[in-house]
This record gives structure tokens, sequence and C-alpha cells, in this order.
């Protein structure tokens, strides 16, 4: 029982109310009591890890704060309980059961059986529900979904689900994974070929040297005939200068494998990245789908043409040599296989420290390059704050633990790898001696074979190191490409239909109706909004932040799909519209306004990149951003930088709205166009916006009320319903939240002024 | 409020209950009450401003609508019974069990598993990100489990080493 309770009990995973009880518990009850709801936790009253149980019975409540047989330590008839809650506090969860004079801690748990406690919290209130209407049982079954949220655990072998996937990395089949990474060798099974040949033939030649020991140490002797040198060297020569033809060669060749694998694997990862709808984005961080990109798929081509390769060269180098080995002289065969073991144990523990030791060194390089992507952007606030000397000191800290972690490792390969040399020694020693006694003996054991035989061992030793580590490797490879395989299996959500027709150039008359919306696994944002837009009509947004404002734009763009309700366009409903048809005719200005890194022209044109210079030097002058731009001396091929940031926020803002008036489009999305600005430029980007929503139905999210006082209708809206809806002047006569906004806006900019 | 609560640097100042006049107790109900300069509250939420650095200073005791009744500059300047009451009270809303020594520490596919032994019982936990394993201050290791657990280690040198050798990777 002790495990169960620091570990995790398996009714935790299947989410069932009724657990099995402890005998200790189930005779005190009585056996006659029907249980209806059994859950357990894993604090004690004490606040100990312990498991503490929660029983409910046709007529009473139990809590019990441990297993032991102390009794319950509270006891409250069902018909006394007014209300049950769930307390969240940090760490630990407590359900509370409220009586008309008290509330009583019925069972407390740690954040591990959270979801658990708001299952306990339905099943009970239904309980008493069922109780007041009726007085009949209801069933309480695992009826009440997990609160939404992902998988946290595996439920097929307990463990954790790291986060940055949702497949179980324990019990996905390396098999089936490993031939799915094969596929992508299929369309080079040419050069892969070519590949494993080369590397065959390369281990089979290098061989032969160590085979040629044999009669060039056995007659090259004082007065023995040069004929054999004759013969040998120019052999020797030969092979040595193949072995650097195939070398190259086979460099070659893998090289040019891994680099088309890699190519084909990324390009068919980012094809599918930009394909994956707007809720893939939400989950995954950019870090992590870069890693994806970048170094996951590094892993696979390294891979898939060296690992592989070398582990196929490696177990034939190892079975011929070993085969040969035994076929001369079995007796040494078997002296030379005792080091091995010794051999692949310390590898195998060497590497696993060594592994220890870089991932030190790699958490604090992180950490050093944390310090540093905080404090060099942040340079400005480190001088005005004069702190220059705390930033060098925190710098210099973490440049010493780096310097430390790095010389632990250069002691410790310092040492194993002469060691390992030393371990070989021994192994070719063993043979000097037992198998020099035989060649003395003078049995058919010449001096010959005795060399060939220690220079084999040699050639032996080298691919044990190599396979000690192939588990690792192999574990590492199928982790990297199931991560990369999961993003590739992924659908998008938000799918075209088969039948989805391409949307017709609209005029632009838009509805809402009866629209709500959640994202996936939360709680509903956008709650029955309709509306209807005429064409040319502008709307305006309003609200306090996370009203689903910028929810509801999203769905006219169909980043999601409303989850109940439609929305039509011309009369369209925009499911069964093809997504690109509806995004050419929806034209945005963002909050942010995000730039790629290009010249100005090439921003403009974004949206259409074959306009030509002319509509995009038109589409600035709308956008009164032309201007500015004839003061570069680069003009329209003046390079914005990543993301913009050579320019300001009101340069970028007016290069997002040209490249709007560039589209042309028929719906407008404005989101707060006008924030953060200074005045001139404000009525710089407010003039280019009345240009550009002339004759466009436009929507705008405004903070700013002024933006929206000359809409045709304005919705308020806030946690995801509309409360008002109207003109300026209608909302200001019903002096609801829109009046209240008002006029705090308007003091606002009495103090400005 | 009056006198009990001395003010501080005007209206946005902390407002500290002076520890001669303040009473903090367990009422029969099962809620926490504070009596402070002869007004009675009942306290719904004890709130540590720095629950990792200092979890023993800066307590905010609130009301059912979550107004600051006031603040307790420092638990152990209180008179005892009320520091015991103001204890059992921070147990429960701060679950940080203390782990005195790292039985086993290893990676799993990228999940970090911890076995430990802490001042709350022997505990087994998962941790998803190295991330979650946050130096709060020199020496102070502060861990958070894949459901959100916290687990504290105040002083690293203080554990032993193998516990220490386990943890060395991860910070």
């Amino acid at each position: 029982m002790g495990s169960e309770a620091e570990g995790f009990p398996s009714t935790f995973l299947d989410g069932d109310l009724v657990e099995q009880v402890p005998d200790s518990i189930r005779l005190e009850l009585g056996a006659e009591e029907k249980v209806l709801v059994a859950v357990s936790g894993d604090l004690t009253p004490q606040n100990q890890y312990g498991r503490s149980w929660l029983i409910v019975t046709g007529g009473r409540l139990y809590a019990y704060g441990s297993e032991g047989d102390e009794g319950p330590t509270a006891v409250i008839p069902l018909s006394e309980v007014e209300d049950v809650e769930v307390r969240r506090f940090v760490g630990n969860d407590v359900l509370v059961v409220k009586t008309p004079d008290r509330a009583v801690e019925a069972l407390r748990a740690t954040k591990t059986h959270a979801p658990k406690m708001d299952r306990a919290r339905l099943a009970l209130l239904g309980l008493l529900h069922a109780r007041g209407k009726r007085e009949a049982e209801r069933p309480v079954g695992p009826t009440v979904e997990d609160g939404g949220g992902r998988q946290v655990r595996c439920s097929k072998c307990g463990r954790v689900i790291p986060p940055w996937t949702t497949v179980c990395p324990a019990c996905i089949s390396r098999r089936a994974v490993i031939w799915r990474i094969l596929q992508y060798v299929r369309p080079y099974r040419l050069l892969a070929a070519a590949g494993l040949a080369l590397s065959i033939l390369l281990a089979g030649v290098s061989l032969i040297p160590t085979y040629l020991l044999k009669p060039l140490v056995n007659n090259v002797k004082p007065g023995a005939d040069v004929g054999i040198l004759i013969t040998l060297v120019p052999i020797l020569l030969g092979v040595h200068a193949l072995r650097l033809l195939l070398s190259a060669a086979r460099q070659y060749s893998l090289s040019k494998l891994g680099e088309r694998i890699i190519l084909d694997l990324r390009t068919r990862l980012y094809e599918h990245l930009q394909i994956l709808s707007m809720s893939f984005y939400d989950k995954h961080s950019t870090g992590t789908i870069m890693s994806r990109v970048l170094s996951d798929t590094g892993r696979v081509q390294g891979f898939v043409t060296w690992e592989v390769q070398q582990l196929i060269v490696d177990v034939l180098t190892l079975t011929s040599i070993g085969v040969f080995l035994f076929y001369v002289n079995w007796r040494l065969a078997v002296l030379v296989l005792t080091p091995v073991p010794v051999l692949a144990v310390a590898t195998k523990l060497f590497s696993g420290s060594v592994r220890r030791l870089y991932r030190k060194a790699w958490t604090r390089w992180s950490n050093l390059s944390a310090t540093l992507a905080d404090a060099i952007p942040g340079v400005s606030v480190v001088k005005a704050f004069a702190q220059e000397g705390r930033e060098i000191d925190r710098f210099n800290g973490k440049a010493g633990d780096i310097y430390e972690t790095h010389l632990h490792i250069a002691s410790l390969s310092a040492s194993f790898f002469p060691l390992m040399g030393f371990l070989m020694s021994l192994g070719a020693l063993m043979l000097w001696w037992v198998g020099g006694r035989q060649v003395l003996a003078g049995g058919g054991f010449t001096p010959g074979d005795l060399m060939m035989f220690i220079g084999f061992t040699w050639q032996f030793y080298g691919p044990i190191e190599r396979l000690s580590n192939f588990s690792r490797a192999l574990q590492e490879a199928t982790t990297s490409a199931e991560r990369v395989f999961e993003v590739l299996d992924m659908m998008p959500e938000v799918e075209d239909r088969r039948d989805a027709v391409t949307l017709p150039p609209v005029r632009g008359h838009l509805r809402f109706e009866h629209v709500s919306f959640a994202y996936e696994g939360g709680e509903e944002v956008l709650h029955d909004v309709s509306f209807e837009l005429k064409p040319g009509q502008t709307l305006g947004l309003v609200g306090p932040s996370g009203a689903g404002k910028t929810t509801l734009v999203k769905l006219i763009l169909r980043f999601y799909d409303p989850t109940e309700g439609r929305i039509t366009l011309d009369g369209h409903d925009l499911r069964e519209v093809r997504k690109e048809s509806l995004r050419r005719q929806v034209g945005m200005v963002l909050q942010e306004p995000f730039l790629f890194s290009g010249s100005i022209a090439e921003n403009i044109a974004y949206g259409r990149p074959d306009a030509r210079p002319e509509e995009v030097i038109a589409a600035a002058k709308v956008a009164n951003i032309h201007d500015f731009i004839t003061t570069l001396p680069e003009g329209y091929d003046f390079e914005v930088g990543e993301r913009g940031h050579r320019l300001s926020g009101g340069e970028r803002q007016r290069v997002s709205i040209a490249r709007a008036v560039l589209k042309d489009p028929r719906i407008l999305i404005l989101d707060e166009a006008t924030s953060f600005v200074d005045t001139e430029t404000e009525s710089l980007i407010q003039e280019a916006l009345n240009r550009l929503m002339m004759g466009r139905t436009a929507i705008v999210i405004a903070h700013r009320l002024t933006t929206v006082k000359n809409a045709d209708k304005i919705l308020v809206l806030e946690e995801g319903r509309i409360v008002e809806e109207g003109t300026h002047q209608q909302l200001l006569r019903n002096n609801g939240l829109y009046g209240r906004l008002c006029r705090m806006q308007a003091q606002l900019s009495v103090i400005a002024e | 409020m009056g006198r009990a609560l001395r003010r501080r640097a005007g209206g946005t100042g902390l407002r500290f209950l002076n520890p001669a006049e303040t009473r903090i107790y367990w009422g029969g109900d099962g809620s926490l009450r504070v009596e402070v300069g002869g007004l009675n509250h009942t306290v719904s939420r004890v709130a540590r401003a720095f629950p990792l650095t200092a979890p023993g200073k800066y307590i905010a005791l609130l009301d059912e609508e979550e107004r600051e009744i006031g603040w307790v500059e420092e638990v152990d300047r209180l008179d005892r019974a009320s520091a015991e009451a103001l204890r059992r009270a921070l147990e429960r809303a701060y679950f940080i069990p203390v782990i005195t020594r790292i039985l086993d520490l290893r990676e799993e596919y990228g999940v970090y598993v911890w076995e430990t032994e802490t001042d709350r019982g022997p505990r087994t936990f998962e941790v998803t990100s190295r991330h979650h394993v946050r130096e709060v201050q020199p020496g102070h290791v502060v861990v958070k489990d894949a459901y959100g657990n916290l687990y504290d280690i105040p002083d690293i040198t203080s554990l032993d080493d193998q516990s220490r050798t386990l943890l060395d990777p991860l910070i």
C-alpha cells in the first residue's frame, strides 16, 4: 500500500470514483453499507504523504485521514451537507464539505490528483441534487470529463509523457519508427547501396595489410630472397591506394545520401508546418518547433547514414575477424575475447558519466547564453541603472562554471582513453606471452602468425567500443524521428472539405449566426454571437481585454471554425469555401505589425508578389509612408531587418497598411492600429486607414473609442457575449458599459491635454 | 481600522498588523480568524509575498472579498498561539515539502524521474523540463513536477554527496 501512496494509484488513471476501499476501512463501515463514492487522496491531515479517503454511503460521508484503525476523522450525515467546494492552494487541493455551522476538510491531495478532486466534487453535488429532488440514488460513474488539458501520463505504461510530444516515447514501436525512417532512404536506394558496398569493401580491404604481416614477418629475414619484397610491397602500395579511393568515395556518397534525406525531411516538415492550423501553434512554442525542424531532423540524418552503415560494417568486421582468428588458432582467439566484456562495460560506464557531464556543461551553456540574451539587448537598462559591475560578475560566475565542467570532462577523458589503450595492450601482451611460447615451442605457429594475430586483435577491439554505444544512438534517433513524424502525422483541424468551393469575389456581406467558440480543451470564449454587416459598412468591436474580440476576427479568417453556429459571407458558409480563396479577399492590419526580413517593397508586396512597382508605390502613398521611404537612401530597397526592427513602430504600422492596400481586399480587419505612437504619427495612420476602409466592409478592434466613433455599428463584448450593440450615439444614450468606457477615456484625454 | 494598523508611506503602503495588538486563531466553524484592535475578521486566504525566498515574512491576510485585512511582517514576532495558528494555515496554503535526500534521479525519454525522501515522507515524481529546476537564490533550489507540485531544497550544500552528484547536472 505504501508504494501506491507515494506512486500513483491505478485508479487515478481510469478516473473511477469508486476505488477499492482497503479492508481496514471496509470492516469499519460494515458490509451492508453501499459505497457510492470512494476516492483517495495522497495527503494526511498532518500534512504527510499518505493515503487518505473520502467515502460516501447511502446516508453519510466519512473522511479517513489514514488507512490505519484510528477511525474516521469526520462523519457527516448527507442531510446536513449544504455545499461542496474544492479549495486550491500551492501544492495541494482540499475538498471542503460545508454544513450549516462549519466547513470540514474532507480530503486533501497534491496537485497530482487535481482532476480527480473536481470529479469527486461534481459527484458529491450530483448525489446531493438527487437526494433533494427525489431521494433516489443516482449511480455515480466516471461521467465527468477531465478538465480538458493534455494527457499527463501514458495510459499504457504510466510514465509521464514529455511536454514536447503527445505519444509516449516508451511505448512507441522502435521497429515501426526505424522502418519509417528507412522509407526516406528508398528514393536513394542506389546511393545507399553504393555507400554500403563501399563501406564493406573498405572494411575488407583494411584487413589485407594485417593479413600480409604473416608472409612479411616469416620471409623477410637474413639471407632470404628479395623476391618476396618485390611482390608484397607493390601489393601493399596498391591496397593503401585503394583504401584512399574507397574512403573518399564512401565519404562522398554517404554525405550526399544524408544531405538528400535531410533535405526531403526538412522540406516535408516545413510544408506541413505551414498547412497546420493555428491551434498547433497555440500549443507549441516557437523554440520547440524550431528544434524539430533543425536538430531533430539532423539527428535522424546522422543515424540513417553514418550510424546504420557503421553498424553493418562493424558487425561484419567483428564476425569476419572473429571467425578467422578462431580458424587460425582457437586457443589464442579465446584469449583475445577475455578483455572484451571489460572493454564493453567500461565504455558504457564512461559514456554514461560523460553524458551526465555533457548535460551539465550544456545546462551551463544555456544559462550563459540566457544571461547574454538578457544583458545585451537590455544594455541601456544596465547602464541607466549603473549595474555593469553586477552583470560582469554574473557573467564571470557562469563562465567559471563552464570552465570547471569542461575541465572535469577533460580529466575524465584524459584518464579514460589511455586506460582503454592499456586494457587493449594487456590483451596483446597476453597474446605475446601465450602465443610467443607457442612460437618458441616450434609447433606450426610461426612468428608471422603471431604478428598477424596481434594486428587483427587491435582491429577487433575498435568496433566493440562503437557497438557498446549503439543502443543509445538508436534510442536518441528514434525519439527524434518520432518527434518529427508526430508533426507530420498531425492533421490540420481547420481543413477544407473535399467539396469546398472557391469563393467568388464577394461584395462583403458578413453574417454571424449564433456563433459560439471554445479553444480546444478550454472554456467557451464566444457565446451565441449574432450580427450582420452590409457591404461597405464598418463594425467597431469594443470591450475589455480577453472579451473575445481577437478570437472573433480569427474566426472570420478561418484560423478556427466555430464550435456552434455559422458565419456566412455573401451567403456562403465559410466552412464550405476554400480557406485560401477566403483569405485572398480578407486584409488584416495587426496590433503588432509583423514584417519579414527583406526590403520595404517586398514587405508591401507580401500578399501580391507579382505587383508592379507603380502599384507598390501607389499603395505606400495611400498608407502615408511614401514620403518617409523617399528620405531613405535605399528607398523602397531599404532592408527592414528581422521582424522589421530597423523601422519604428509607426513606420511598421504604415508598411502593413500599405500591404493591405495593395492586396485590395473586400473585407478588412484592423486590430487597434493606432496604439503606441505619437499624435502626429497617429493622425498619419488614421488618415491612411480611413482611405483604406473606404468602400470596404471593415471590422475594427479598438481600445481607443475615437477610432470607432464613426462606425456604422459598434458591438460591445464582455466575457464572450454581446452586451451592447448600436451606433456611438445610441450607446452613449444607453449609458451602459460603452458609456462608462467613453467617460473614462474622455477623462484620460483631458489629463493628456 | 485605526491605530492597530501602522500605516506606512501613505495610501499605497503596506498595512502591517502590530504584533502586540493582533491575535490569530481558528474558530469553531473551521475558519481562520484575526482579531486586531478590537475588530474581528474572517481570514479567507493567507498569501505569502515571497513563498520561496522568505516564507516566514510578509504575509497578507485577505478577507472573503480578497481585500487586505493587513500584513504580518514576520510570523515569529506574533505571540506563540497566533504564530502557531497562522503557521497551520500557511502549511495548508503552501504544501512545499523539503527534499532531504535524492535516492535516484534519472532521465527516461526526456523526463526526469526523481526518487526522493522529503520531510513529508518518501516521494517519487517526474519533472518534464530542466527549466522546472530553478535556483531561486545561490544554493537554494526549487523543483516543480509534471503536475505543478513544488519541492524545496533550501541549501544544496547540506545534501549528502550522492544527492548532490545526482542533482549537479541539472543546475
